[in-house]
């Protein structure tokens, strides 16, 4: 099996390839309103891999749809690929789907038409059915290793096999945005690994800046950073090893959950003022 | 297969279940769309086809005649070809028959007619002898050649020219369409013009060269193919007929034809189908639609996933709605031309049992375009379940839960009800309910009422479930629990409940309606026929066919000589002359025909009467005795002698009022023949003579002259010998006295020892007062059963009917509904005292033998016993027959239509609601997987889903049939039964609730059974391990 298969195709070269400003989304409305993102401040270069995690609730699937022009912010700004998302139109939103985005969900089975062959897909996915195409399509799914499975029925492919021709349906127009959602939790280890490295191939490789949700530690390690969201909010940012906090819009910052328990909530630090920086200690009581 | 189509057969396949539901509901939809139009079309042409074929022959063709002394036949000939190509339509008449006639006297007292025609000999089967062939030659039919004793070796003559008998015939049909409307066969008599009640003398046409300038008609006949007319040439036939009328008359032919009434009648019957079927079809079109929707609505909610898929992968909405439409719209257009065959298939399996045999079944354009609006609902329902689904955001699609379901509108059901209920009103103001005229409209009514009825019980089986909710929740077990909650909670239930409703209703009426109008249809059929089978006869002049009849049936119980005169002047009314003696055993009757018993009935026709004097021989001789007066006078006596109604008076002599001798006895000559006498007529005059007024009396106190004598006896004279005359003339005979007591002139009688005695009275002054005894030998006036069109129309008519001559008869009417054997209703009477009245001229009445039905299992059989004692048999009619011939009418056929079609369409909305709640209750898997692991038994899942189906089915099976029932009782009297409402016997409006009750007891129990099976194979693939899968 050979590894990445696409380059992306990216409308605006300069730039991140996602950025959010004080992004907010509330659902519901009146008493119900609940408000799953309050004031996300994010950016993602092109090329890079990141993890999104956080408890259930946090908000991590809200910003991935948000990212994916499948819902609208309630407030603040969101780009994608240079693009910002907030005014465009429903057509549009579908433009920048079909052109910058992919898309590629938890459940294989919604990903595909599990009737249509593994072909199909691709060739829907793509939306045009030119003889060329198919040959295309055909060498996309050589090199996620369903080459011999071109033609079989989506249905009748394994939990692993499916999320590999999800992943290739989803890069099939190289967008320059992979958007995940939690990709490997129905999968076994094995299968888990191939998809990820299909993923992190696609960002080397391919260029895509791939945007993992995930709960899986291992899927998180493998991207080349994470930010977790709690309460709606981001908080701790790994990168390249390194934990990273945040200063939200109101100054807080949230510290990882292992520096809580050295420094618990209500702790008085002492502030010393540095060229690039602070640093904060615990008080003298 | 690759791209899109592969993809699409993959998806259809992959869904079988609903693409399968899909593809039955809308092949159903577009069959029965078809089937209405398609039948109406083949329908048309049989029932053109049938009202041609029991036309009569100038209904069936065109009669061209000239009545100059002698048509020349080369020009006549001519005339006719350049007619039928002036016609426009020379194909529909390729044949002509020509033939020349004449008349003239084989007997003194007779007349026949003397006629050849092309072809001839093909027509007659010659018993003795051969055809003739030379001018001059001529064949009698068997029944004349009895009569007038005349062989192969007999001469006539036919005024100057000479007539040879070379053989003897008997025609081998005589009503068949060759002999055009020519009576050639004794009463076989065209109400056209009446011909001789001989059966004619066949010769050669050049026989007819020797009459010269004499009167010989010149006639040719042009049938019709029959089976090549279709409803497309009626209009060119229309205009041919007065087209060879045109061509005709420069060369002084005259067209008779009746052509164009029979092609009225057929556009009438036609015209009844054709509103009648567009209503049908429109009525089951509408739950066939609402199937159709809800089933394409389903099927594409249930690829929301597939929609939302190509939403995310940012295909444009025209794309995705293209995407979401392609499966059902595929196999809308797939069901489009099986339907098609479908429809066309199932109207030749409905064509071959209701239509005339060999009908051809086309289907028209209209037919087609009909089963492609019938999918107009389903497109529909996939272009709005499209649209939908396209606008719907992905995340909403993704929810498990959907969003706001929104409930039906309290709203909706009372603007549904108020509009059913607006327009059975306005169905009841055309008169179309409750009315006792019919009207096409009441059609509509059972789709009305089944709508409103079906709404209601889509709100009623609701809240009876929730009100179970306490009673389930706290006994019963969890079976009912269940049931009562997902009937209630599930729009997808009362969908059914809708469907089955509707179809139901409709089907239920069309039942109904279907044993009503075969039931009436049985009883028009027999009160026409008046028997179980009739056979028209011809019996020879002079032959008893009543004694004929009791030869073959000494018993009385199985055959009865009829005759039927019908008054066409009177709208049709039938005289119909029954022997009472077996009318009883043989002829249709029905209690409620009548107030009193058939057996009353029959006795009050025959009160007994005196029989008629008949004089047989060459002279008549008379004896008076006893005569006396007040004043000299002489008394002229007169008898009139009758044959039929031709009266001969015989001057029988002159006598003084008191001769001096007291025996006078006078004689006169009698007519040829056997003569009925039916009068005596005493003219009184002054003894001077001339025209000299008879002088007053002194002999009487108010100078009246009246005078006695006694007719003491009567005698005939056969040879040289004379023989006693039984006239009564001593008692029981039929002597009257014409006029009344009160008349200035008139008369006693008074039958003694002696003989009659017979007293006459006058006024002084009068010249020659004339006195007249009639000798009837029946009831005057006639005891009738009369029905109460003719009761009205006695008193305009001095309390007459036309008799079976055609004459003007009294009679002393007694009221009856019905009389059997006429279309029109009219008059039964006693056939003997009925034939005497018309002094046995009966040649304008029609004659028949009718059959019992149980004695008689073989009418073919009879007739041809019939025919062996010389009666000709000219055609054998049955209860069955005319039965046949209504039920291929408009209306029956449109009964007819009414039941397949709702059938169908129950049989649909039936079958889609188990499958429904198959699917459903398969989509409910991991609910029923969940119930089982938590410790739920599988006999009480299944209860439950038993319970729930059950209660589900049977609520729109007796919805519907409670709707339809209703439906009847408001609508059936004024549903068109018939294309002419007929006049007798009076229509009954009682359903045959039994069949219909037998029929949705049947589909009850298959649809319970039906249902049993679902639920105890859904229940049989419920496995806990069932919830390891993602719950739906």
């Amino acid at each position: 099996m050979t590894a990445g298969p696409v380059a992306a195709a990216s409308g605006s070269a300069a730039g991140p390839a996602v950025v959010c400003r004080n992004l907010v989304h509330v659902y519901g409305g009146g008493a119900a309103e609940v408000a799953a993102l309050r004031g996300v401040e994010l950016e993602i270069a092109r090329g890079e891999t990141l993890a999104v995690l956080g408890p259930s609730g946090s908000g991590k699937s809200t910003l991935l749809w948000l990212l994916a022009g499948l819902a609208r912010p309630t407030a603040g700004e969101v780009h994608v690929d240079g693009v910002d998302l907030a005014p465009l139109t429903a057509a549009q939103l579908r433009e920048v789907r079909r052109r910058r985005v992919g898309v590629l969900l938890q459940n294989p089975a919604r990903n595909l038409l599990g009737y249509a062959t593994c072909l199909d897909n691709v060739r829907f996915a793509r939306g045009r059915t030119r003889s060329a195409d198919a040959a295309d399509a055909a060498d996309l799914l050589d090199a996620v290793g369903l080459g011999d499975r071109r033609n079989a029925r989506a249905g009748s492919l394994s939990g692993g096999e499916q999320q590999r021709l999800a992943l290739t349906v989803a890069l099939v127009n190289r967008p320059a945005v992979l958007l995940a959602d939690e990709p490997t939790s129905q999968l076994d280890a094995t299968s888990a690994a191939l998809v990820v490295d299909l993923m992190r191939a696609a960002a080397t490789d391919g260029g895509t800046t791939v945007v993992v949700v995930t709960h899986d530690a291992e899927v998180a390690e493998a991207m080349s950073r994470t930010v977790t969201l709690s309460d709606g909010r981001i908080g701790r940012q790994t990168r390249a090893g390194r934990d990273h906090v945040v200063v939200g819009p109101d100054g807080q910052v949230h510290l990882p959950p292992d520096v809580l328990g050295v420094l618990p909530p209500g702790t008085l630090l002492e502030v010393d003022r540095l060229p690039d920086g602070v640093r904060l200690r615990r008080a003298a009581p | 297969m690759e791209g899109v189509a592969g993809r699409l057969l993959r998806g259809v396949r992959a869904r079988g279940a609903t693409s399968a539901i899909i593809v039955l509901v809308a092949l159903v939809a577009v069959a029965a769309a078809v089937t209405g139009p398609t039948f109406a079309t083949a329908a048309e042409r049989a029932v053109l086809t049938d009202t041609l074929h029991e036309g009569q022959p100038l209904a069936q063709g065109v009669e061209i005649t000239w009545q100059r002394p002698a048509a020349g036949l080369a020009d006549v000939t001519a005339a006719v070809d350049q007619a039928r190509q002036d016609s426009g339509t020379p194909d529909l008449f390729p044949a002509r028959i020509r033939g020349q006639q004449t008349s003239f006297a084989p007997l003194p007292y007779q007349q026949a007619a003397l006629a050849w025609r092309d072809g001839l000999c093909d027509h007659l089967r010659v018993v003795t002898g051969r055809c003739p062939a030379a001018a001059g030659e001529v064949v009698v039919s068997a029944a004349t050649a009895r009569l007038d004793g005349l062989t192969t070796k007999s001469t006539l003559a036919a005024g100057k020219v000479p007539l040879r008998v070379v053989g003897v015939y008997e025609p081998r049909e005589p009503t068949e369409r060759y002999w055009g409307a020519r009576g050639y066969f004794g009463q076989v008599v065209s109400k056209l013009q009446l011909v001789d009640s001989i059966d004619a003398f066949f010769t050669a046409p050049a026989t007819f060269e020797a009459f010269g300038d004499a009167p010989v008609g010149t006639s040719v006949y042009l049938p019709l193919v029959l089976d090549a007319v279709t409803p497309d040439r009626v209009p060119a036939l229309r205009t041919a007929v007065p087209r060879i009328a045109t061509s005709v008359a420069p060369s002084g032919g005259a067209v008779v034809s009746t052509l164009a009434d029979s092609l009225d009648d057929a556009g009438s019957s036609a015209q009844v189908l054709r509103v009648p079927v567009a209503l049908i079809t429109l009525q089951l079109l509408v739950p066939v639609w609402l199937l159709l929707f809800l089933a394409i609505g389903d099927a594409a909610d249930a690829r929301a996933p597939d929609v939302a898929l190509s939403s995310l992968r940012g295909h444009s909405r025209l794309r995705t709605l293209v995407f979401g439409l392609a499966e059902p719209v595929a196999l809308l257009a797939l069901a489009l031309p099986v339907g098609l065959l479908a429809g066309w298939a199932a109207t030749g399996v409905l064509a071959r049992a209701a239509l005339r045999p060999g009908t051809p079944v086309t289907l028209p354009a209209l037919a087609v375009l009909a089963g492609a609006g019938a999918l107009s609902a389903g497109l529909l329902a996939a272009v709005l379940a499209g649209w939908r689904a396209v606008r719907r955001p992905v995340l909403e699609q993704w929810r498990r839960t959907p969003g706001t379901r929104h409930r039906r509108g309290g709203l909706v059901d009372v603007a549904v009800l108020v509009a059913t209920a607006a327009g059975v009103v306005e169905l009841y103001a055309a008169g179309a309910v409750g009315s006792a005229s019919t009207h096409v409209l009441a059609l509509l009514v059972p789709g009305l009422v089944g709508l409103g009825v079906a709404v209601l019980a889509t709100r009623v089986l609701p809240w009876a479930c929730r009100r179970a909710f306490g009673p389930t929740g706290r006994r019963g077990g969890l079976g009912p629990f269940l049931a009562v909650r997902q009937v209630a909670r599930r729009p997808a239930a009362l969908r059914s409940v809708l469907l089955l409703s509707t179809s139901f209703a409709l089907a239920t009426f069309a039942i109904a309606a279907w044993t009503v109008t075969a039931a009436n249809t049985t009883a028009v059929a027999a009160t026409r026929t008046g028997a179980t089978a009739v056979l028209d006869v011809a019996p020879s002049p002079g032959e008893d066919l009543g004694a004929t009849v009791a030869t073959l049936d000494p018993g009385g119980t199985s055959a009865m000589a009829v005759d039927v005169y019908t008054d066409f002047d009177q709208d049709g009314r039938g005289t119909v002359a029954v022997d009472t003696a077996r009318f009883a055993a043989v002829g249709h009757w029905r209690r409620d025909f009548a107030a009193a018993p058939l057996a009353d009935l029959l006795t009050r026709l025959r009160p007994g009467s005196p029989e008629p004097v008949r004089l047989t021989g060459d002279r008549v001789r008379v004896r008076l005795t006893g005569s006396a007066a007040s004043n000299p006078a002489v008394l002229r006596l007169g008898l009139q002698a009758g044959r039929g109604h031709s009266i001969t008076p015989l001057d029988v002599g002159t006598v003084p009022a008191a001769p001096a001798g007291g025996t006078v006895t006078l004689e006169a000559a009698l007519p040829a023949g056997p003569v009925v006498l039916r009068a005596l007529t005493v003219t009184v005059l002054d003894p001077r003579g001339g025209y000299t007024p008879l002088a007053p009396s002194d002999g009487t106190s108010d100078g009246t002259p009246q005078g006695t004598f006694t007719l003491a006896s009567l005698e005939t004279r056969v040879g040289s010998t004379w023989t006693p005359v039984p006239a009564g003339l001593t008692g029981g005979g039929p002597w009257r006295i014409t006029g009344t007591p009160t008349d200035v002139t008139g008369g006693t009688v008074a039958p003694g020892p002696g003989g009659l005695r017979l007293g006459w009275h006058t006024l002084g002054g009068q010249v020659g007062p004339q006195i007249t005894w009639t000798a009837n030998g029946f009831p005057t006036p006639l005891p009738a059963l009369v029905t109460g069109d003719v009761t009205a129309g006695l008193a305009s008519s001095g309390g007459t009917v036309a008799g079976l001559d055609g004459a003007q008869l009294a009679v002393a009417p007694v009221a009856v509904t019905v009389v059997p054997g006429v279309r029109a209703g009219g008059v039964l009477v006693d056939r003997e005292y009925a034939r005497r009245a018309a002094f046995d001229t009966t040649f304008s009445a029609d004659h028949q033998v009718w059959l019992a039905g149980g004695a008689v299992a073989d009418p073919q059989a009879f007739a041809r016993r019939l025919a062996s004692t010389g009666v000709r048999v000219l055609g054998v009619r049955t209860t069955a027959d005319a039965e046949g011939v209504l039920r291929r009418q408009g209306p029956a056929l449109a009964s007819i239509l009414f039941v397949a079609d709702s059938g169908v369409a129950a049989l649909l909305a039936t079958v889609g609601a188990i499958a429904g709640l198959h699917l459903a209750g398969r989509r409910r898997r991991y609910e029923l997987s969940a119930l089982a692991a938590a410790g739920c038994r599988p006999r009480t899942l299944r209860a439950s889903l038993w319970l729930e189906q059950l209660t589900v089915l049977a609520s729109g099976l007796l919805a519907g049939a409670a709707a339809g029932a209703v439906a009847a009782l408001l609508a059936l009297p004024a549903v068109p039964e018939f294309v002419e409402l007929p006049r007798q016997p009076a229509l009954l409006f009682t359903p045959g609730w039994g069949l219909v009750l037998l029929l949705l007891a049947g589909v009850g129990l298959a649809t319970a059974a039906a249902a049993l099976a679902s639920g105890a194979t859904l229940v049989a693939g419920v496995r806990a391990d069932q919830l390891r899968e993602a719950a739906p």
